[in-house]
Formats: C-alpha cells, sequence, structure tokens
C-alpha cells in the first residue's frame, strides 16, 4: 500500500520536472555507451565497430527514453497535458468565442455556487451545537403571536422534572420583554440587548465559554446576585477582548453585575432569531415569580438516547393536558418540531425555488455553450478527418474533443468561484438580510467540491454531443479540400435547432417564474401596512427601567419635555412616543366590551400599544374615528382607549365602538377613537385586533420608542433629532435610529432577494435564449447561401426564402415555448407558496412570457435573415464551382 | 499472452537487480548490466536498456535509491543501492521463487522419477 502511495508521489514528482529526469536518462545512456565502446576496444574492435556494437547492446535509444518516461511518470496526464495545450491554442486563436464562453459559464457557476452556498448553510450544514439532530424545538401552538407561542415556566418545570424523554430541557425568554438596557462598566454607556436563560440552555445546545464558566445552579435563583454572560461580538467590541474580564463588575440598568464568562464567537444567537443581535446573556430562573409572568418562553430539549420525535411529542401532550387540570396555569397546546426545523423549516421553499431556478440556468448554458462548440466542429471536421486517418482512435478523438470544453468550463469555473466568493461574502455580510446562518454562509470545501463537480458537468454536458458529432464525421473521413458534407452540417444544424428549442424552454420557465415571483412581490410592495413608513423614524428612549410610581412619574416628566423639544424643530411633522413598533416585537392582553358577557374560548386577545399623544400622525396611522389621545387623558383624567377597526368590529358588531365601554385588565375605558388596521407581524398578514392605551394612564411597559415624522425636507433627520435628545439628557446612551422604512425593507427582506436573484435568473436566460436562436439562424443562412443563390437565379424571391427560413426556426421555437409553458406551470406549482397577491396560473405572467419569448424569438429570427436579400447568386455559384 | 510473459520477465529482472545490488553494493546502470549478464552465463539476452526501465520501477517502489557520482572513465553516472526496504522485498521474493522453483521442479519432473 505504501510502496504504491509512494509510487504514485514519485510518479507526480517525475512527470514534473520531466527535462531534468530526461536529461540524466541521457546523461546515463552516454556514460553507458561509452563504458561498453570501451570493452569492445579493449576486446580489439575498431572506434567504428565498437560504436556500433555498443550502440546494438543497448538497444534504440528513442523507444527507450518513451519507454522510461512512461515507466517513471504519468503516460496518461502526457496525453491529457498534451490536449490540453492543444485545446488551449486553439482557443487562443478564437478569443472572442473564448471569452464570450467563459464568462456565461463562469456567470453560471458563480450563481449556482453562492445559491448552493447559502443551501448549504441553511438547510444542509449541521447547526453549530453539539450532536444537532436530536434538538428539539418546543413551542406553544395557540395563535401567530409570541403570547401565544410561549410557555409558562410552570410547565417547563413539569418537563424538567417528570420527563424521561428529553435528556434535558432547557429556555430562553422570549425577546418580547428583552429589549435594550443601558450597560456601564466599559469607557462609555451602551445600549446592549439582554436575554433571560435557564442554567440548562447552554449545556443542552452543547455551547461551553470561551472563558470563564456557565451559570451555576445558584445563580439562577430567584433574587440571587446577577451575573452575565457577554456575547463573543460584544467582548470584542466593548471590552476590546480582555483576556480578565471574567470577575469584572458591572452595572446593567442600573443593577451591579459581575461579568462570569464570554460565550464563543460560533455561538450566534441569531439561530433562534433571525435578525435578533443578543449582547448579554442572564440567568432566567424557574421560580413562582417567573412562573407568575406567564407565557415567557420558548423551549429547546434535547432526545434521551433511544427517544424518537413522535414519542417526544405524545409525552409532551400527555404531559401538558395533565397538567391544564387544575393548575391554573396558561394552556399549554406544545409544537414539536427538529430545531433544524424551527431554523430554517421556512427558508426551505424559496431556497429550493432558487436552486431549481439556478440548475435550469446551468442547464442553459450547456446548451448555448454546446450549440456554439458545435458550429466550431464543423469548422473543424477536416482537422479530424486528418487525425482519424493517421490512427487516432474513437475514444482517443473524443477525449481530445472533450478537452475543450472542460477547459472552457474550467475557467469560467474559477472566474465563477471567485464570483461566488464575493458573492456569499457580500450575503453574509447584508444586515439588512433576515436569514438564520445569514453570517455562516461561506465558500468552504464543500461548496468548492459543488463548484469544482458543476464545472464538470457544465464541460461534460456542454461537450458531450459536440464531441459525438465532431468524431462520428471523422469515421469516414473527407479530405478533400473544400469538401461540405453536407448531412453532416444537416445533422449539426438538426441538433443546434433542438438545443434552440431547449433553450427557449428552459428561459420560458425561468422567466415565468421571474415573473410570478416580480408580481407578488409588487403586490406586496403595494400593500397598505396602515402605517407610512416613509419619513418616519424611531428610535429607543426609555431612561432604563423602573416600575414605581415615582419612577413612572419621572419618567412621564422626561417624555414631556423630549417631545417638547423634539416637536420644537423646524422639519419635524409630529412625534410620538410608542412601547412597540409595527414588524416588531408584541404583545397581546385580553379585552371584553362592558356590558356583554364573553362567550368561552372566545375571550378576545388584542395586540396592546402604549402610546403618547400624536403617535397616530407620526406613525401616519389614519384615525377613522373618534379622536387622538391629548395631554389630558392621564391619571387625572377619565379611562380612555382607542381601538383598531377589526377589534372594533369583534366587540360592537353594529359598527358604533365609538363611546362604548371596554374592559381591560379590570379597568374600564371609554372608546375615543377608532384606528386602521396595521400590519403588525408580517407585512403579507393583516395582524387581528389591537389597542391603544394612553401612556399616561397605563404603567406596563418595558421600553419606549421615539417615532418622529419629518417633513420630507431634512435629508439627515436623526442627526436633527438625536441632537434634540441629548439637548434634554445627554447621559442615557442613544440606541440606533431607524427609518422605518428599513424597518419594513428588513421584514421583506428574504423576499426580495428571491424576487432579484430569480429575476436575475431570467433576464439572463433570456439573453441567452436570444443569442441561442440568433446564432442558430445566422449559421443556418451561412450554410445554405450557396442553395439560396441557386434558387433565387432559378427565380426565388429573397423574400420567399426568408419567409421559409424564419419558418422553420419559428416552428421550434414555438415548440420549445410550448414545452416550456408545462414546465412553467409545474415550477408555478411548486412555488405557489412564495406567491401573494398572484394565482400560480397568472395570465398576465404567462401572456407576457409568451408575448416576450415570442418577439424576442422573430426579433432575432428576422435580423440575421435580411442576409439573404443580401446574397448574390452570382457570387455564391462561382464561390460554389471554384 | 505476450503480456503475461513479458510480466514474469519484468519480475525476473527487477529479482535479478536486487539481488546484485544487494551483493555487489552500489552500481551504475553499466556495471548492472555487466554483472547479470556475467551471472545469467549470456543465456540472458536483454536489450541493455532495459535494465534502466527496471530500475526506474524500482527507485518508484523506494526499493533503491540512486546518487549521482563519476563512472571509472570519468563521465556522470547514477549509482544505485539497495535500501532497507528493497532487502525485505528481497528476501520475500526469494523464498517465493524458491518455493515456486521447487513446486515447478516438481511438476515437470519426468514421470517415471516420482
Amino acid at each position: 500500500m505504501w510502496a504504491r502511495l509512494r509510487g504514485v508521489v514519485v510518479r507526480i514528482r517525475n512527470w514534473w520536472h520531466d527535462e531534468a529526469e530526461d536529461r540524466g536518462l541521457l546523461d546515463e545512456l552516454e556514460t553507458h555507451i561509452s563504458l561498453l565502446e570501451d570493452r569492445y576496444r579493449r576486446r580489439g574492435h575498431t572506434d567504428v565497430e565498437a560504436r556500433r556494437l555498443a550502440r546494438h547492446a543497448l538497444g534504440g535509444t528513442t523507444q527507450l527514453r518513451e519507454a522510461h518516461r512512461d515507466a517513471r511518470g504519468l503516460p496518461f496526464a502526457d496525453a491529457v497535458a498534451q490536449d490540453v495545450r492543444h485545446a488551449a491554442r486553439v482557443l487562443r486563436k478564437a478569443p472572442g468565442f473564448t471569452a464570450f464562453v467563459v464568462l456565461i459559464v463562469a456567470l453560471g457557476i458563480g450563481m449556482s455556487t453562492t445559491i448552493f452556498s447559502v443551501v448549504h448553510a441553511v438547510l444542509l450544514r449541521p447547526l453549530p451545537f453539539d450532536d444537532p439532530v436530536r434538538l428539539v424545538w418546543i413551542e406553544n401552538d395557540l395563535g401567530p403571536t409570541e403570547s401565544d407561542r410561549t410557555i409558562q415556566v410552570g410547565h417547563l418545570i413539569d418537563l424538567q422534572r417528570t420527563s424521561s424523554t428529553f435528556s434535558a430541557v432547557a429556555g430562553y425568554e422570549a425577546l418580547k420583554r428583552g429589549g435594550d438596557h443601558t450597560l456601564v462598566g466599559t469607557d462609555r454607556a451602551v445600549r446592549v440587548t439582554t436575554v433571560g436563560v435557564t442554567r440548562d440552555f447552554f449545556p443542552v445546545l452543547g455551547v461551553r465559554p470561551s472563558i470563564g464558566r456557565l451559570f451555576t445552579a445558584a445563580e439562577c435563583e430567584w433574587n440571587a446576585p446577577h451575573v452575565v454572560l457577554l456575547s463573543h461580538a460584544l467582548w470584542q467590541r466593548d471590552f476590546d477582548a480582555a483576556p480578565d474580564v471574567v470577575g469584572r463588575s458591572l452595572t446593567v440598568d442600573g443593577a451591579p453585575s459581575t461579568v462570569v464568562g464570554v460565550l464563543p464567537a460560533s455561538f450566534d444567537f441569531s439561530i433562534f432569531e433571525p435578525g435578533a443581535r443578543v449582547d448579554l446573556f442572564v440567568p432566567y430562573p424557574l421560580s413562582a415569580e417567573t412562573n407568575r409572568r406567564g407565557n415567557t418562553m420558548y423551549l429547546v430539549g434535547r432526545l434521551a438516547p433511544g427517544t424518537t420525535l413522535p414519542a417526544a411529542r405524545a409525552a409532551v401532550q400527555a404531559l401538558a393536558s395533565r397538567s391544564a387540570a387544575g393548575t391554573g396555569r396558561n394552556r399549554f397546546l406544545p409544537r414539536l418540531t427538529t430545531l433544524r426545523d424551527h431554523v430554517s423549516g421556512t427558508y426551505r421553499l424559496p431556497l429550493a425555488v432558487l436552486a431549481g431556478g439556478v440548475a435550469l440556468v446551468l442547464g442553459l448554458v450547456c446548451a448555448n455553450v454546446s450549440s456554439l462548440l458545435l458550429v466550431r466542429a464543423t469548422a473543424r471536421r477536416r482537422e479530424m478527418a486528418v487525425r482519424a486517418s493517421l490512427g487516432a482512435g474513437r475514444g482517443r478523438l473524443i477525449r481530445q474533443a472533450l478537452t475543450e470544453p472542460l477547459l472552457l468550463s474550467a475557467a469560467g469555473g474559477a472566474l465563477g468561484t471567485s464570483l461566488a466568493t464575493l458573492g456569499t461574502r457580500l450575503l453574509a455580510r447584508l444586515e439588512a438580510l433576515q436569514l438564520p446562518l445569514r453570517h455562516t454562509v461561506d465558500v468552504d470545501p464543500t461548496v468548492l467540491t459543488f463548484a469544482l463537480l458543476s464545472t464538470v458537468a457544465v464541460g461534460l454536458g456542454a461537450g458531450v454531443l459536440p464531441a459525438l458529432r465532431i468524431t462520428s464525421s471523422a469515421r469516414c473521413p473527407d479530405l478533400r479540400e473544400g469538401a461540405r458534407g453536407m448531412s453532416d452540417d444537416r445533422r449539426t444544424l438538426a441538433t443546434r435547432h433542438v438545443l434552440m428549442a431547449g433553450e427557449i424552454a428552459l428561459a420560458c420557465i425561468l422567466l415565468v417564474g421571474a415573473g410570478l415571483l416580480t408580481r407578488s412581490f409588487a403586490r406586496v410592495l403595494a400593500i397598505d401596512l396602515g402605517f407610512e413608513p416613509r419619513d418616519a423614524i424611531a428610535l429607543r428612549v426609555d431612561p432604563g427601567l423602573g416600575y414605581s410610581d415615582a419612577e413612572r412619574t419621572r419618567q412621564l416628566m422626561y417624555f414631556d419635555e423630549l417631545l417638547g423639544h423634539v416637536r420644537a424643530v423646524g422639519d419635524v411633522e409630529a412625534a410620538g412616543l410608542t412601547d412597540s413598533l409595527p414588524l416588531g416585537h408584541n404583545r397581546v392582553w385580553s379585552v371584553t366590551a362592558a356590558g356583554r358577557v364573553p362567550q368561552q374560548e372566545a375571550t378576545p386577545n388584542a395586540y396592546v400599544h402604549v402610546v403618547s399623544e400624536a403617535y397616530f400622525r407620526s406613525m401616519g396611522i389614519p384615525l377613522l374615528r373618534g379622536r387622538d389621545f391629548t395631554t389630558a387623558d392621564d391619571r387625572a383624567g377619565a379611562r380612555v382607549i382607542i381601538v383598531n377597526e377589526t377589534l372594533a368590529r369583534g366587540l360592537w358588531p353594529d359598527g358604533q365602538a365609538l363611546h362604548h365601554t371596554a374592559i381591560v385588565g379590570g379597568i374600564a375605558r371609554e372608546v375615543i377613537g377608532v384606528a386602521r388596521d396595521v400590519r403588525l407581524v408580517t407585512p403579507e398578514r393583516s395582524a387581528g385586533p389591537e389597542m391603544y392605551l394612553p401612556v399616561r394612564q397605563e404603567p406596563d411597559y418595558s421600553a419606549m420608542y421615539l417615532v418622529v415624522r419629518g417633513n420630507g425636507s431634512t435629508s439627515d433627520m436623526p442627526a436633527v433629532v438625536r441632537q434634540a435628545v441629548t439637548r434634554v439628557d445627554a447621559s442615557p446612551p442613544l440606541s440606533d435610529v431607524r427609518f422605518m422604512q428599513d424597518v419594513v425593507d428588513e421584514a421583506l427582506s428574504p423576499r426580495r432577494l428571491v424576487v432579484v436573484l430569480f429575476a436575475g435568473f431570467g433576464g439572463f436566460a433570456l439573453a441567452l435564449a436570444c443569442l441561442g436562436v440568433y446564432g442558430v439562424v445566422s449559421y443556418s443562412i451561412t450554410w445554405r447561401s450557396r442553395e439560396f443563390g441557386i434558387r433565387m437565379a432559378l427565380g426565388a424571391s429573397a423574400r420567399r426564402l426568408t419567409r421559409a427560413v424564419a419558418w422553420q426556426t419559428l416552428r421550434l421555437a414555438a415548440t420549445g415555448l410550448t414545452v416550456g409553458l408545462a414546465g412553467a406551470w409545474c415550477l408555478a406549482y411548486v412555488m405557489r407558496g412564495l406567491l401573494f397577491g398572484v394565482t400560480s396560473t397568472d395570465p398576465v405572467t404567462f401572456g407576457t412570457v409568451i408575448v416576450l419569448l415570442a418577439g424576442v424569438a422573430v426579433g432575432a429570427t428576422f435580423l440575421p435573415a435580411r442576409r439573404i436579400s443580401r446574397i448574390d447568386p452570382a457570387v455564391t455559384l462561382r464561390d460554389g464551382a471554384s | 499472452m505476450t503480456n503475461r510473459r513479458s510480466d514474469i520477465l519484468q519480475g525476473t529482472l527487477d529479482l535479478m537487480a536486487l539481488k546484485t545490488l544487494d551483493q555487489m553494493g552500489p552500481l551504475h546502470g553499466y556495471g548492472l548490466a555487466l554483472r547479470i549478464e556475467q551471472i545469467g552465463e549470456h543465456a540472458l539476452r536483454v536489450n541493455q536498456g532495459t535494465i534502466y526501465l527496471c530500475l526506474a520501477r524500482l527507485l518508484q517502489r523506494g526499493w533503491i535509491t540512486a546518487r549521482w557520482g563519476t563512472s571509472e572513465n570519468n563521465r556522470r553516472a547514477r549509482f544505485y543501492t539497495i535500501t532497507r526496504a528493497g532487502r525485505r522485498q528481497l528476501s520475500a521474493e526469494t523464498d517465493n521463487w524458491t518455493r515456486v522453483a521447487g513446486i515447478m521442479g516438481r511438476v515437470l519432473r519426468p514421470v517415471e522419477d516420482r
């Protein structure tokens, strides 16, 4: 085994140093001959005779050198190298063709490798945890809101105590109550995002701290001294990666906390919540106190050895129905999925569609290159015939004919892989893209292998038809100068026609896909969000937490001053406060109409917003009826509420919500206004019932955002607002100012990515199909020019000939289009889950694509066909005679 | 068929070269060819050039090493030396050869001698 391996290494080395090795052998042989000559001379032969005898004894040097090269080196590699050198020489002579093919292959490989790297990172690569296939995500299945999806602490305690299905279950506190906090302890105060995790959270995942340790049981008790774990990013950014950070005391929201450890760079919390950037992790105690907070947790469990997901489902189901009786806890309707499904399940369809699209693009590239190579194959028929008659076998000829496309695709693949490296880097850093594991998208060895394989596949796919064509004609060599090989040309043309029809079919599929996605995206953009993101900005302003009355009063005074300053700025149209932004985190409370007994099971829940006066104007939410809150709606005034249309309809079906009384948390509030529905969770889905409570009457909020609407004349609204805010109080650190338009864009980012990429595929496909048609038609005219000349000499008009050529081409194009439409129908069916506001058989899209492709085919046919009219029968006939 | 016979021949030549290098110490190609010719009592007439193909094979296997030096008539020549792996191979091949030779001897012996 080792000897053989060693042999291969030696062979490669010798092959590489071929010239030196050959010179060495020559030296040896010369010495050998001279020694033999000496010997023969000593035996009494003359010089001439000695020389002859010596040469005879040694044997033929030339054969020996060849045999020696084969014995010491890589004979196969020699042949390949020869082919490659030959192909490279041929390609250098056709720089235009080479550049074009390399470019389209590079684009094809670049796109497919980029898509594959995303698929690999999001769907294929194991999650960056220990034995990730045993990790299970557990959430509540009561509805779409966070309150409906989270689980009460008591249920988690039960699961940990009784379930033998899991070797461990842990959880984290849903971010709605996390939000950001003030961190003091570095050189300047910063705003950080904190999330509470149970003690088992990191051990369940198998995450080990890079410095320090995880939380102890004692630290996870209620009222234990505060401790924190730092994220790797925060440690690097704000602690200069200080190795002695463990044990340091920080102040988080005014409370002292000790750093116990730093998490590794490989751990990224955004796996659980795409787009979330968590800086600090704190213990979340499992106690009666946290249980009273209601639904707060998302859970992650590790399946015990030998357990399956269905078994775990059944076990948790049984436990949930047992604890439903008599514990007084919130309902628990468990929904268990693998963690992988939770993280990337929703991305499976869009990524599959993109992967399918890119496969079609590669097919199109193959067809196009193949068609171009066929033309060259015809031109090189004589060369092949010569080689065949000199004794080259068909296998050898095929290998040589395949070398050229493989060399082209290798160059394209190398360029494409560089493009993919750029593309993945761009994607990985695209902060605005909400994609789980986005930062892990890269070109790793697996992706490189994929690039290599697809390069070889494109080379073979594009080369195999021309190679067969080229060599089959070489079998009956036709060496006559200028021999036309009519039947052969006809077969080449037929092959190219089929390829052209295939190109049109592929382009049709891709264009329909691109069209449907683009129209869906246009529909999504046209959605009435219920608020006006343009010219609105938002930033966190709450100065720390504090629930006492005195604290709240101080906060309200601060807010008043803040609003006063901001509203005084010239370009500010309106400024208001809210505790939750649209498309951000949300919570629901129950609400009833006074005087009406709610049916059981149908206690209406509504999204709660605690807002100030002028919030509606600053967010651009229309008030349909009634009035806005005023500064007079404070603790001294009557309790009031504003509801949205859906809640108004739900509680007062007669349509008269105004001045009725709603009961929220046991307090009766008069409805003073009805607001337009707002898309709260995603832009695509209407949220449901909402209610707005005045900040001066409702102290239960955990964050506060300042929302400012500019009049559109100032370009740098954030700076202006920032200045106004710091003028009131410069001490609290400011969070980033966010444009509401960015918030919306971010929510649409996965859809936008799919649309942009697919539109790119479609455009590329259209261009290739166009070139394909054009190429075939002009080839056929060149080839048939003599025939046309004869026919014209016999009286056929150029118009009639043009019509004949066009008819032949367009009939095939129509066939391709028909096949393509069938394929497109299948694709549309598969991707109907990605569509919004258009059906998968959307006639507008299909119609547009048909018209577009038909137009392109006609254009690309008649443009070169005009050349027929320039054919001069006299010239073509004379050329043919020579 | 021709192929297989040349395989056997190749193997024989390799074995002879190894044996010779083991006995005589470092030799250049001419020396080796001369020695094999003498031992073979000129019965084994091979093109002397083939010895270089044989040496290339042995080098690849790591059974011999080569070093440039000067021949007795002051020319550049490569001197080949058997390695430890080469000696191991030699002893294994020798055993094998003796066994095969014994068997072949018995098989080919005239019938009445048995």
